[in-house]
């Protein structure tokens, strides 16, 4: 019995098993998402040949290297690579800076004081050429200052497109107007070559040799060779050229032409003052000073740069304005916005910024192994921990930044695809500003109001007397005749429920203290002369902040509202908040002990200051500070010394701090280093021997790793145009417009405009207008019949430009139609109807006959019908007589019976 | 102990001769690293530039009106300036130069950081250091054996198969060291990682990220030695055996060898007695020199495998003309180098009894 219930059990089980497995596989929990980062674990180390990073990717023994490969080589071999892959950046930009300063006599002969032939160097250099044989593809041609990835391009598309148009490649056209020019000027043309005062025209060309410029440098010479220039290539580095061009004096005639460059690192949502800054004397460097603008462009490029105008339509105007002028003034010559390659191995995604790459905050809280929660990620940079870390005036370098990124937390950051300012920390904000600002607002976290004016409250914090050692209201800064307590701007924040909740890296939770203690930090550092936290270099910054800041007020602690008062404007009202709002990424008891090393004379926040009094410029993660900040650490603990003691124990008491002295305490313990802050990783190790950094997740950190899981890939449109099979002037055309991403339709809310343009085949505008919205994903164009009366026949180009309001890039597809002469179209429409009568004719024939078949065919059925009926009658007859025989013949034998 | 007077007055001498050949020397280096002061008209030029640029492209500043900029612009160039100590004149600093120089304060860098981050010149030099001399030291005690014992046998098989194969590749010497380093990186770390998953280093210090167990720590960093190591050891080999070979073999020529020869002393003591003991000096300098040239490091070879030596400090140096660090960098060799030649003099005095005459 026993056995036969063994044997039944097992049964059982080897049935269930695998449904249980079944049902395990099937219904398993979902990828856990944890609080911090994705990963565990990322160690920072140095490697500076890109080649051997790329080999060190294939291998797996480097997942991501935080530097562009802009070698086309090298990018040819990742592409090819099934190991790797790559996203793309658009943040630097190539022009040539054409010198406008007459030289001194006996100097030589410049003929670019002539903005006519400026100009016509757009004509003789081709930039297609440029981008793919130079550059191999890693670059786009560029006639304007912005870069077609950012905003600025998108909104002024419809106008730049025609400039792309008209200043495109047509080296005889130059030839032409450089010619007439150099005659005009006094110069002389002879056996192929240009003579000024019987001397050679010589132009001297400053080639920057570091990048893609060497070649394109070069490329612009030999092009001035073939117009009969003779060419001096000046080959430098930027340290050597930067002396000569942006210092030197530009009437020596030491140099006509530089292959200039210039970075973004962050996607720029506003350029207005490219036009001040790129061409007149409002910009930089020696020459800018001979710039002789047009007075038109000036006045226009000045109001720019002031922020005069009065709507953003206005703006727009006098932007399209100055690109058009900008090209006739040409001290500029633009050529190709480079595309840096950003590699990674395939297993690993990540947001990257469409200006900066994987340079930017949002990498690092967004990188992950691909379908898994944790891990390591080996980084590379080709520099690691440059400068002192300190949490008031700490290193600026990219390469410190990339790993400080990961440990400190922010009120914003930057959305990668848009440059606008996404909210980390902040729930929401109202942003109350004058009419003169001008401002709008797109995303939903901000509200915009828009009043007459504003009054700053008198109980707002505008200051700090640094004598009598008390904040100043606004108020009393009203009475002290500093203010008149009016401002531009009111920014409402709301921070949400954060002090008691969000906690730094050594345990500590966040209190009012850090928000408010420190007031007076900033005012002592910048103003009191007497006191040892003063630091002349802090002066400037404050100066400027000093001019826009009117107050401060804390309304609300749960959750926690702040209103700032401010003069700091911008046209877009989420950077007004970020402009703002702030985070105390590092809590005030780290700050203290730095500024305890600083009064005691030890060490000094800032570079300036150190050297100043030979001291060491403080460093919260290595070197010679860290023991000194170790011992004031033992004395901030010891005495429970709270910084501003009078004004801070307000917020901070005797036991909070030796508290918050002891968690710091804790934490230099294990890890060795005072780098406490709140954002997704902690600082685990620095090993500066070895150039190595290592961050580990902060599971403590209040936000999941999905948050910006939306922007692992730039949602740019993907557009498809249909077109008429022809158009026919006079009569109506319609267009149809189809935006998708990833296959779907484009939601039309995140759809900011679709503009389009159409283009004769000498780019010549003909017409350009916005689309209508048909349908989710669908809009329409239609040519109506005066705009197509006014197309002579031939081939068109249709240009859409569609952006979106979650990404900068814009999708700019074209696509040709032909307009065909109204008699061929009247000639092909009577064709077609006589084609259509005829073969309605044809058919009307063939009914008929299939008609006659038919009657034929009945009048047949009718005739069998008839010798049926005929037969029938016969035979009806015949049956007839034969009854009739048979009664007959029944009845005889009858009678004979009776 | 009686102290003879002329051999302490003749290394007096030669200590002042040396030290103000020193002097003239720092001196020398700081007008030419500073061209003459060609170079803060440089640094000048670039500090304005990129002070410009940066106030005119910052989105803080950008609304404001230009007069303002430029005054910001100036202001901040003015402390640029006093930062760098560029607002005094070049000549007077060129004596500050000299002076922290010779008191080995070195001061402080204009540009460069030590990798624990301190402007400090002392700090930038000997935080890389340890790491400089683990590698080349140990690399130039490896060859300086090799070449020594490897030169004494190959005099003593002149004319062998391994000698004329010596001889043979001697020519391969001329290789530099990180030519080969970038061979042996590609056969030992990607060939072998493609073929066997398993390969030595690229380079660097340690592994990534670093063994938090110090003998695990020890095992990676000497292992990121290897190639290195093994690239110096190639290069150097068959010059260095070649030249030891034929440094011995001419004073195994010398006529006191023959006569020891001939009166038929064992191998092994003409080789200790009348070989080695004369030729003592000049080894003895050859090591003393190249264990300082150790220090320095070596610019390509510490790129090529990512090494954090003293000689991507002194190309960092040269690329960001700091001239603290350069004149730094210099002192520590002069230094170096006059207290070895003084010392080597006096090792001289007693191992050679023909100076050691000159003051009897």
């Amino acid at each position: 019995m026993r056995k036969t219930c063994l044997v039944g059990i097992l049964v059982a089980l080897l049935i269930l098993a695998p449904i249980i497995s079944l049902i395990h596989v099937t219904f398993a929990a979902p990828e856990e998402v944890p609080y911090g980062p994705w990963v565990d674990e990322i160690a920072f180390f140095e490697e500076k040949d890109k080649e051997k990073a790329v080999d060190m990717m294939k291998k797996g023994e480097m997942h991501v290297y935080l530097f562009p490969i802009e070698d086309p080589d090298l990018f040819a071999r990742v592409k090819a690579s099934p190991e790797l892959t790559y996203k793309m950046s658009f943040g630097l930009f190539y022009e040539f800076t054409l010198n406008p300063a007459e030289f001194k006599e006996g100097k030589g002969f410049n003929p670019f004081v002539n903005p006519r032939i400026r100009e016509a160097i757009n004509y003789i250099i081709d930039r297609e050429y440029i981008a793919d044989e130079i550059c191999r593809g890693l670059a786009k041609p560029k006639w304007v200052s912005f870069i077609s990835a950012f905003p600025e391009y998108g909104r002024l598309a419809d106008v730049i497109k025609l400039i792309e148009a008209k200043y495109s490649y047509n080296f005889e056209k130059g030839k032409e107007i450089i010619f007439e020019e150099m005659m005009e000027m006094g110069c002389e043309y002879k056996d192929g070559k240009w003579y000024y005062k019987g001397q050679p025209v010589t132009i001297k060309v400053i080639i920057r040799v570091e990048d893609f410029r060497k070649q394109i440098g070069d490329y612009l010479c030999d092009q001035l060779e073939k117009l009969g220039f003779t060419v001096e290539r000046l080959y430098k580095t930027r340290r050597e050229a930067g002396a000569l061009v942006f210092a030197g004096d530009p009437t020596e005639g030491l140099w006509h032409i530089y292959t200039g460059g210039w970075v973004s690192t962050a996607v720029s949502r506003d350029d207005r003052w490219d036009f001040g800054f790129f061409y007149t004397p409002l910009g930089y460097g020696a020459f800018m000073k001979y710039s002789k603008p047009d007075p038109i462009f000036y006045e226009i490029a000045e109001r720019l740069w002031r922020g005069d105008f009065k709507s953003w339509e206005e703006r727009q105007e006098l932007m399209a304005k100055a690109l058009e002028l900008a090209m006739k003034d040409s001290l500029r010559v633009w050529i190709v916005d480079q595309i840096s390659p950003w590699v990674s191995v395939k297993d690993l995604e990540a947001a990257a910024d469409l200006s900066g790459g994987f340079w930017s905050a949002i990498w690092c809280r967004t990188v992950r192994f691909k379908d898994k929660v944790g891990g390591t990620i080996k980084a590379a940079s080709v520099g690691i921990l440059v400068d002192p870390w300190n949490p008031v005036a700490g290193t600026n370098w990219v390469y410190d930044a990339l790993v400080l990124w990961c440990l400190n937390d922010y009120a914003f950051i930057s959305n990668p695809y848009t440059g606008l300012p996404m909210p980390i920390n902040v729930v929401n904000a109202t942003v109350y500003a004058t009419k003169e600002v001008g401002a709008t607002a797109t995303m939903p976290w901000v509200k915009l109001v828009v009043v007459d004016k504003i009054e700053a409250p008198d109980d707002a914090w505008w200051g700090w007397d640094i004598e009598k050692k008390k904040v100043i209201t606004v108020g009393e800064a009203k009475a002290m005749g500093e203010i008149n307590g009016y401002c531009k701007c009111k920014v409402v924040v709301n921070y949400g429920s954060v002090l008691g909740k969000v906690k730094y890296h050594d345990g500590s939770v966040m209190t009012l203290a850090d928000w408010t203690a420190f007031w007076p930090f900033g005012f002592e550092r910048a103003l009191n002369k007497d006191s040892p936290l003063y630091d002349e270099s802090a002066v400037p910054g404050f100066k400027t902040w000093r001019k826009n800041f009117i107050g401060r007020r804390i309304i609300s602690e749960d959750p926690l509202i702040i209103e700032y008062y401010t003069n700091y404007t911008h046209q877009e009202a989420e950077f007004i908040v970020s402009g703002v709002a702030g985070w105390p990424n590092i809590p005030w008891h780290v700050t203290a002990i730095g500024i305890l090393a600083e009064e005691k004379g030890l060490l000094a926040f800032s570079d300036y200051k150190a050297k100043q009094t030979a001291r060491e410029w403080m460093n919260y993660i290595g070197g010679p500070s860290l023991a000194v900040l170790k011992s004031c650490l033992d004395e901030a603990l010891e005495t429970s010394y709270i910084p501003f003691k009078e004004f801070a124990s307000q917020y901070i008491s005797t036991e909070e701090a030796k508290k918050r002295y002891e968690a710091l305490k804790a934490f230099y313990e294990s890890y060795g280093h005072f780098w406490v802050a709140s954002g997704p990783y902690y600082l685990s190790r620095v090993d500066f021997t070895a150039h190595q950094a290592v961050v580990k997740a902060f599971r403590e950190y209040r936000f999941k790793a999905d948050r910006f899981a939306w922007l692992a890939e730039p949602p740019i449109p993907e557009a498809t145009i249909e077109v008429p099979e022809s158009v026919v002037p006079g009569l109506k055309a319609t267009f149809t417009v189809k935006l998708t991403y990833k296959g779907k339709p484009y939601p039309s809310e995140r759809i900011d405009f679709v503009k389009y343009l159409v283009l004769d085949a000498k780019g010549n505008l003909i017409t350009k207008g916005e689309a209508k919205f048909v349908e989710e994903g669908k809009y329409e164009i239609t040519l109506d019949s005066k705009t197509t009366g006014a197309m002579t026949p031939g081939t068109y180009t249709l240009m859409i430009v569609a952006a979106s309001k979650d990404v900068a890039l814009p999708a700019m597809p074209t696509k040709e139609f032909v307009v065909i002469p109204a008699i061929e179209y009247f000639q092909t429409l009577l064709e077609s109807t006589k084609k259509a009568l005829e073969s309605r004719i044809g058919g009307l024939e063939t009914s008929v006959s299939s008609l006659e078949s038919n009657v034929k065919s009945i009048q047949a059925s009718i005739g069998q019908l008839t010798t049926l009926a005929g037969l029938s009658l016969v035979l009806t007859l015949v049956a007839l007589g034969l009854a009739a025989f048979a009664l007959l013949k029944a009845k005889k034998p009858a009678e004979k019976k009776e | 102990m009686k102290i003879a007077k002329g051999p302490v007055l003749w290394v007096v001498r030669r200590a002042i001769i040396l030290y103000l050949t020193v002097v003239l020397a720092i001196y020398i280096t700081i007008i030419v690293a500073n061209m003459g002061g060609f170079v803060d008209e440089i640094i000048k030029a670039q500090l304005l530039e990129d002070i410009t640029y940066q106030v005119k492209r910052d989105p803080e500043y950008r609304h404001l009106p230009p007069e303002e900029l430029d005054k910001i612009i100036r202001e901040k160039y003015r402390l640029a300036l006093k930062m760098r100590g560029l607002d005094t004149p070049f000549i007077i600093r060129s004596f500050v130069y000299l002076k922290d120089g010779l008191t080995l304060e070195m001061g402080r860098a204009l540009y460069l950081t030590s990798d624990s981050g301190s402007r400090q010149v002392k700090l930038i030099l000997l935080e890389r250091l340890p790491a400089t001399v683990l590698l080349f030291t140990t690399a130039m005690l490896i060859n300086f054996f090799t070449h020594l014992l490897g030169g004494l046998y190959l005099s003593r098989h002149y004319g062998s198969k391994l000698d004329k194969i010596v001889i043979a590749l001697a020519p391969t010497s001329v290789i530099p060291g990180w030519v080969y380093g970038i061979f042996l990186i590609l056969i030992f770390a990607s060939w072998m990682r493609s073929v066997f998953g398993w390969g030595l280093p690229y380079g660097g210090f340690v592994d990534v990220p670093p063994p938090e167990d110090p003998i695990q720590y020890a095992l990676s960093v000497s292992k990121h030695m290897i190639l290195p190591l093994l690239s110096w050891f190639i290069s150097g080999l068959f010059m260095g055996l070649y030249g030891s070979r034929t440094f011995f073999l001419i004073f195994s020529t010398e006529d006191y060898v023959t006569v020891a020869k001939a009166k038929g002393l064992p191998a092994r003591l003409i080789e200790w007695r009348y070989i080695l003991r004369p030729t003592l000096p000049p080894i003895i300098t050859s090591f003393a020199l190249g264990l300082i040239g150790s220090w320095g490091g070596a610019i390509i070879t510490e790129t090529v495998f990512n090494w954090p030596g003293l000689g991507q400090v002194a190309y960092a140096a040269i690329q960001a003309m700091d001239t603290p660090v350069l004149v730094g960098f210099t002192i520590i060799y002069a230094y170096l180098l006059m207290i070895t030649v003084l010392i080597l003099d006096i090792v001289y005095c007693i191992v050679d009894p023909r100076i050691r005459a000159q003051f009897r």
